[in-house]
């Protein structure tokens, strides 16, 4: 039977795993919808398209304030969520802020030339943020676990 | 001048004959605390390294050094 501290153990390497990816995924989502998406429109198709957007970030978003494990039993989740990874969330958490006020400054520099959606500059702004803060949470993660 | 925290856990540990995960057992914390503890990746808190120091039967002086760069 498996006990908590090899689910915790199970989790913590899974989670390691799938962080970068889902960070390349947020990234990758970005450059794709850039193409796909119709910026600004009130269609229902385009108001679909948001409401999924922004329910999948906010998901992200959670995931990586919590650390994750949601599901897992109460012991478990509390030594997955132990101080080492706490530390390497908090820096992932800084590492995206600080990239999304960078890309905040080029939002601002580049609205001159070619102007941007609000609705796109938040997109862009909200997945630079999310996607590195998870490739960064993956790499601490993947270096903590040995 | 400039410190780091050494430790000699991965000592105490061996000498005890205990596996990382036995020993996180015992202290009731992750694998991956020991192993990042031991191999100086993190810097623990106070209950963490009181912690180690009861399931090792040291001290905390005995386990974590300051030491010179």
């Amino acid at each position: 039977m498996v006990d908590d501290y090899e689910t915790a153990e199970q989790f913590g390497k899974t989670r390691a795993l799938a962080a970068p990816f889902i960070g390349a995924f947020i990234l990758a989502l970005q450059q794709g919808v850039v193409f796909a998406w119709d910026w600004g429109s009130t269609s229902s198709g385009a108001l679909i398209q948001t409401s999924a957007w922004l329910f999948f970030a906010i998901v992200m978003l959670l995931l990586l304030l919590s650390g994750g494990g949601w599901f897992l039993p109460r012991k478990a989740r509390t030594l997955a969520d132990d101080e080492p990874s706490k530390a390497n969330r908090d820096r992932a958490i800084k590492i995206g802020f600080v990239v999304s006020i960078f890309t905040c400054f080029l939002v601002v520099a580049v609205s001159p030339f070619d102007p941007l959606p609000a609705q796109r500059a938040g997109h862009i702004i909200a997945s630079m943020g999310l996607g590195t803060a998870f490739v960064a949470l993956g790499i601490g993660e993947l270096y903590s676990n040995g | 001048m400039v410190e780091e925290l050494a430790n000699a856990i991965k000592r105490y540990r061996e000498a005890a004959d205990l596996t990382q995960m036995e020993l996180a057992e015992r202290m009731g914390v992750s694998r991956k605390t020991v192993n990042t503890v031991e191999n100086g990746i993190f810097a623990p808190s106070i209950v963490v390294a009181l912690k180690f120091a009861n399931a090792l039967e040291a001290s905390v002086e005995d386990l974590f050094q300051l030491q010179e760069k």
